[in-house]
């Protein structure tokens, strides 16, 4: 999602973001400082400041926590057209958690690359299958974990959701 | 599957500084009980240098909320 400037760019960023969350119910993501202006360094998003949203319906009492990292970066001329927007943002690590109402994690999608981590490379969590490891797999959306609340039985909160994470 | 007919909506806050050391210091309670203050000063230590996020349960959320402050 390009921009002209660096707001403009996470802007488009983070608009996609907001509708599939709202699929689940309301709240913030939550920018940190400079968080739409500073091309400096890794910025975060959280869901409700790392409260996470809790769910309704056949889920209800339940959360789903959400975050990422991103960077904001000048476009690359090689890669994308420069007359979209000179400024995009990149994704740097995600966590997507499922959380029953006692806290238990039933599953996680995760991506952090950075740090000591044996699990550089984006993997699933399936605590009850294998409490102590993971599975590879390719980049999560964050859509597709919002899918994955609602097959878990959360209640959509928009009839249009299938249409929305698919567009998003 | 029911499906709510309600008016959800999500906005975004981009916090200020003084509010985002407030959010990671509750982060860091809540997931390793220990204030954000001394987090910061352990993982400038190299504390957790050798530690497996994914082993540590909290260590993940609280990495993940390190841009709110750094």
């Amino acid at each position: 999602m390009p921009g002209a400037t660096p707001y403009q760019a996470v802007e488009a960023f983070l608009a996609p973001i907001e509708r599939a969350l709202a699929c689940l119910g309301t709240g913030k993501v939550v920018v940190s400082p400079r968080g739409r202006a500073d091309t400096s360094k890794t910025h975060s998003w959280t869901l409700n400041a790392g409260k996470g949203i809790v769910l309704r319906g056949q889920a209800a009492g339940s959360r789903f926590l959400a975050s990422m990292h991103y960077r904001i970066i000048p476009t690359d001329p090689e890669k994308y057209d420069v007359e979209q927007g000179r400024w995009r943002v990149t994704t740097s690590a995600y966590l997507y958690e499922f959380r029953a109402p006692d806290n238990a994690k039933l599953w996680a999608m995760h991506w952090h690359p950075a740090g000591k981590s044996h699990a550089t490379f984006p993997h699933l969590h399936l605590y009850t299958v294998r409490p102590d490891g993971n599975f590879v797999t390719p980049r999560q959306t964050l859509e597709s974990a919002v899918q994955w609340c609602i097959e878990m039985g959360a209640e959509p909160q928009n009839s249009q959701w299938r249409t929305v994470l698919a567009e998003s | 599957m029911s499906i709510a007919e309600s008016s959800a909506s999500v906005e975004v806050s981009e916090l200020t500084p003084e509010e985002a050391t407030a959010v990671f210091d509750r982060i860091v309670r809540s997931a390793l009980n220990l204030s954000g203050e001394q987090f910061l000063a352990d993982f400038d230590a190299g504390k957790f240098d050798d530690v497996e996020p994914d082993a540590h349960p909290g260590l993940l959320d609280v990495l993940m909320a390190l841009p709110l402050v750094r």
